[in-house]
């Protein structure tokens, strides 16, 4: 068998569906010759082919059966197959009454197909991982809630006093360069110690990982390659032990490669021992943290929760046994490290879905209720001719479950295409390595199959129920026109569908007013045509203080020349970048055994706050003038000004936040005198506030020769520019690589990423329910109105002008949308609060959002009223009359 | 119209012309690229499938399984031709509807 050959259940379903043998062999045959030239074709269209393919199949033999048999003897037909077959002649009859119902379901079903692969690769399909629900990613938290990466001591300290673990290993992502014959690039690498992969319990993918000695201190020059480096540089050379990677220009021997899973940050390229550059790190400094993530794995028997708390009691020992504070070990089970808020996000989504379902589920029940009616003569002969009520009733039911089946089935064809555009639209916000999961694998074919099963139960059982009871009823009163039963539970569906509608509606409007909340909230600088890129320089460039802010000077002075640029700065981070410098602060008030509080550190050249447009509110910037030998100078953030000095001014105080070495060696602090103050920039999230915030001059920094962010604006958007960049750092100094070119506009958009994708997928799941909805008020009031022709003749006839029948039908059908709106409000100010955590400035029961929802909604249905609506205006009194 | 003549529906001439076409290579694959090239019409498997089913019934075409064939998953193909029957029906069938469409180009504005 070639792989391109047909799905064995499609084979099964042509063996079953076509008995003749010559026909089933020529048929299978030229199916799967046609299956094989589609191989060029993706998966979608394949898919698409097949199932439209073996529609027809079963469209057409299952009618030919019937033929068949009833040239024979129907007799021998078991009833079941009776019923179906019955059910598809007639749906065959009524193409138009079978498109709306199966497109209907098909919508809903669908779209819930599709969000629940998406649901399911994010939350129920295991970790790639050895028992991965017992991993757990560890920082640390302090006492004011932030939490922070974790330092080497606390690591130490876990590692050996928690019994709720087995295992602590640790992680401290970098970067190196990696040279290539078109030049040299950056890769990720991860040091890391403690037995890493082991602790994540995953297979290497060729050769092993590190031993013992090898990643102590001291460690040996040993790499494990990362997937995604181990087939772009090796061309996933299975040989590839013992062979030679050059990082920052020196070899390291390979050992082994990891399997295309382990992807915990952005994909790392390379793994080395944390060893190799343990004696550079803060390996005793308990204050001071790198950046290094901490995955540990639970004991048989613990719990997240045990953990945590043995975590909060061992900081207390540590901070009574050592006198110093410290930051409390944070357990985040890895599964929600990996999804936390995109997998809330995706339950709310599933919600969202499911009320989409049930509009859709309500107009098929009221599609159903319909054609029954009309099938009441029949119904009615069935019974007469001694079917009993439980056949009759089973005649329905099939009906709708064939409905479903058929709506299950395109729904399915709707959500292989759905899911493509779902995840391309939502593919940024998903962890990394994520998107892979979400396919239509068999558990979402189960799902759905017990979707189509309850929807056919669901929105058959009132119809069929109905139906099968009101058939005595139904002989008697022959001539009966229009039954009031049906019209309210019309009435009550109608409601259903409003008030869905309405907390969709609610929903998407919450996060659309969010959304513009977010564009213009005031984050402190504007990064409109700002361009950062980070510069690594080789060690000579940073060889002194001096030779460092040289280069950093030249490399500004170049592109600030290039035409369109307006300024260029360099600094340690920029706002919204990921990356941060916190540091102790503390002022000339701070008691002496006080550590003080931390501060982020922005370290700039005076061009910076050019460059984004971060207003100086009192006293000046920085000049060129603040170099290392003058006066050490800072700028302060207006919210460290107000909570420090809250009645005077802070210029000219005296503070400090990093150490220097003082004249006999030892550390002292480095004070500085505060020259102004700055707005207050949104540093870590566009969402809230950072903390208190300081700049120095880059030129009287203690840190120096650190790999630094450098950011340009220009006048307008610059095609272009990169390459020029390029090429100026290259003549400037061969060695520099340039890496992570991003624009401020591509931060902030990322930033929102998760906000504008629920945004999209709420507004068009509530457009798509409006629709459906509308698609049933119509459906309800045409229906209704066609009921009560007789009356609104005699109306009309008795001189009713026909714009007030109109008006009549329309106000009657108010009732249950005014009903439903009311509800729905209600429900939706109820659910609203599940969104609060990605809602920004807008509460769950916001007015204008609320108000706006409902006057659509009203506008909308009533529209979807007055359309049908208008044929009872044009009635013809002596035409409703004669029929009588 | 004498009870005995028969008239092929549209799709069923359509077949009888493709096979036609075909001779010797007339088969659902074939027949199927033929329609879908003459006339831009999309036809499934299952459907020229049942079709030639009932033609067959009909006594209008005859069929025989060819030799198993790998590109076609070891299955064999199924070659169809027209009885005396069923040229008789095509005919019948041609000149029915281009006797109704006789002169009337103007009509249809051709």
């Amino acid at each position: 068998m070639s792989p391109r050959s047909l799905p064995r259940l499609v084979v099964a379903a042509t063996e079953r569906l076509v008995r003749d043998p010559t026909a089933r062999a020529g048929l299978l045959g030229d199916m799967e010759e046609r299956y094989g030239r589609l191989h060029h074709a993706g998966p979608v269209r394949r898919t698409i082919w097949l199932t439209s393919e073996l529609a027809a199949i079963a469209i057409h033999y299952i009618g030919e059966d019937v033929d068949h048999v009833r040239e024979e003897e129907v007799g021998t037909m078991d009833t079941l197959r009776q019923d179906l077959v019955f059910t598809l002649r007639a749906m065959g009859k009524r193409p138009g009454f079978t498109l709306l119902v199966v497109s209907t379901l098909a919508l809903g079903i669908g779209a819930n197909a599709a969000i629940f692969s998406v649901v399911s690769g994010l939350l129920l399909e295991p970790l790639p991982f050895d028992e991965g629900q017992r991993l757990a990613l560890v920082n640390e938290r302090e006492e004011s809630g932030f939490t922070a990466s974790v330092s080497f001591p606390n690591y130490r300290d876990w590692r050996e006093r928690a019994r709720s673990f087995d295992r602590f290993a640790i992680i401290l992502p970098s970067s190196r360069r990696f040279d290539t014959p078109d030049g040299p690039r950056i890769v990720e690498v991860g040091f890391v110690a403690g037995g890493f992969f082991e602790t994540l319990g995953i297979e290497p993918e060729v050769g092993r990982y590190f031993t013992e000695t090898e990643s102590g201190p001291g460690a040996e020059r040993v790499v494990v390659l990362g997937h995604g480096f181990w087939t772009e540089a090796f061309g996933a050379d299975a040989d590839v032990v013992g062979r030679s990677v050059e990082l920052n220009g020196e070899p390291f021997a390979v050992v082994g490669v990891a399997p295309p899973e382990l992807v915990l940050y952005e994909e790392t390229s390379v793994f080395l021992p944390l060893g190799l550059v343990q004696a550079r790190l803060p390996w005793d400094d308990r204050q001071t943290s790198v950046g290094a993530e901490v995955v540990a794995r639970l004991a048989p028997g613990a719990t997240f929760e045990a953990a945590q708390a043995e975590l909060l009691t061992i900081a207390g020992a540590i901070e009574r046994e050592t006198g110093e504070v410290t930051g409390a070990g944070n357990v985040t089970p890895l599964r929600s490290w990996f999804v936390g808020e995109t997998g809330r996000q995706s339950l709310l989504l599933m919600a969202a879905v499911g009320l989409l379902l049930l509009v859709a589920c309500a107009n098929v029940t009221n599609l159903l209720f319909v054609s029954s009616e009309r099938r009441r003569g029949e119904m009615a002969l069935r019974s007469a001719l001694g079917a009993s009520r439980w056949r009759v009733y089973r005649q329905l039911f099939t009906e709708s479950l064939v409905v479903a089946v058929m709506g299950g089935l395109a729904g399915l064809g709707l959500a292989v295409v759905g899911l493509d555009a779902l995840l391309s639209l939502v593919g940024d916000v998903l962890p990394v390595g994520f998107a892979d999961r979400m396919v239509i694998d068999g558990g979402v074919l189960a799902f759905t199959a017990m979707l189509s099963l309850g929807t056919a139960i669901l929105a058959g059982f009132l119809p069929a129920f109905r139906s099968a009871r009101a058939e005595l009823a139904e002989r008697l009163r022959a001539t009966a026109t229009g039954a009031t039963g049906p019209a309210r539970a019309r009435n009550v569906l109608v409601a259903l569908e409003v008030a869905f509608s309405m907390v969709l509606l609610v929903g998407a409007g919450l996060l659309i007013a969010t959304l513009a909340e977010l564009q213009n909230v005031e984050k402190g600088f504007d990064g409109r045509n700002v361009l950062t890129l980070r510069i690594q320089t080789p060690p000579e460039r940073r060889a002194t203080r001096d030779t460092w802010i040289d280069f950093h000077r030249l490399v500004r002075e170049e592109i600030g020349a290039l035409p369109g640029v307006a300024s260029v700065a360099t600094s340690n981070h920029f706002p919204l970048s990921g990356s941060s410098w916190e540091m102790l602060y503390r002022d000339e008030r701070t008691p002496a055994e006080d550590q003080g509080e931390s501060v982020l550190l922005t370290m700039v050249t005076p061009s910076y706050f050019e460059t984004y447009e971060v207003p100086i509110l009192e006293g000046r910037g920085f000049t060129a003038a603040d170099r290392w030998d003058a006066e050490r100078v800072a700028l302060v953030d207006e919210t460290l000004a107000r909570t420090r000095w809250p009645d005077e001014s802070p210029l000219g105080k005296r503070i400090t936040f990093e150490k220097v070495r003082g004249p006999d060696g030892e550390e002292v602090d480095l004070w500085r005198t505060v020259v102004g103050v700055v707005r207050h920039v949104r540093h870590y999230e566009l969402t809230s506030p950072s903390r208190i915030e300081a700049y120095t001059p880059l030129a009287q920094s203690a840190a120096w020769g650190f790999t630094s962010y450098v950011s340009v604006r220009t006048t307008s958007e610059l095609g272009g520019l990169v390459p020029r960049i390029r090429a100026i750092v290259g003549s400037l100094e061969p060695g520099a690589t340039i890496y992570r070119v991003r624009t401020i506009e591509s931060v902030i958009d990322q930033e929102l990423g998760l906000h504008r994708a629920m945004r999209e997928l709420l507004t068009v799941m509530a457009a798509l329910t409006l629709l459906l909805g509308c698609v049933g008020i119509y459906s309800v009031v045409s229906h209704t109105t066609a009921l009560r022709l007789k009356e609104l003749g005699l109306r009309i006839a008795l001189g009713g002008a026909p714009s007030r029948i109109t008006r009549l039908v329309v106000r009657e059908s108010l009732v249950p949308i005014a009903t439903g709106i009311a509800f729905g409000a209600i429900a939706a100010m109820g659910l609203g609060r599940l969104l609060r955590s990605i809602l920004y400035e807008v509460g769950p029961t916001d007015p204008a959002v609320l108000g706006s929802a409902a006057a659509i909604l009203l506008c909308v249905a009533t529209v979807s009223a007055w359309l049908p609506a208008r044929r009872a205006g044009r009635v013809q009194p002596q035409e409703v009359l004669r029929a009588e | 119209m004498s009870p005995n003549r028969r008239f092929l529906g549209e799709f069923e001439q359509m077949i009888a012309a493709a096979v036609l076409r075909l001779g010797d290579d007339a088969y659902g694959v074939t027949i199927i690229e033929v329609i879908e090239e003459r006339t831009g019409r999309g036809v499934k498997s299952g459907a020229v499938s049942v079709t030639l089913d009932r033609m067959e019934k009909k006594g209008l075409v005859r069929s025989r399984l060819g030799d198993a064939d790998d590109g076609r998953g070891g299955r064999p193909r199924r070659y169809v031709r027209l009885t005396a029957d069923g040229l008789e029906a095509a005919r019948e069938s041609r000149d029915a509807m281009l006797s109704l469409w006789h002169d009337l180009d103007e009509a249809y504005g051709g």
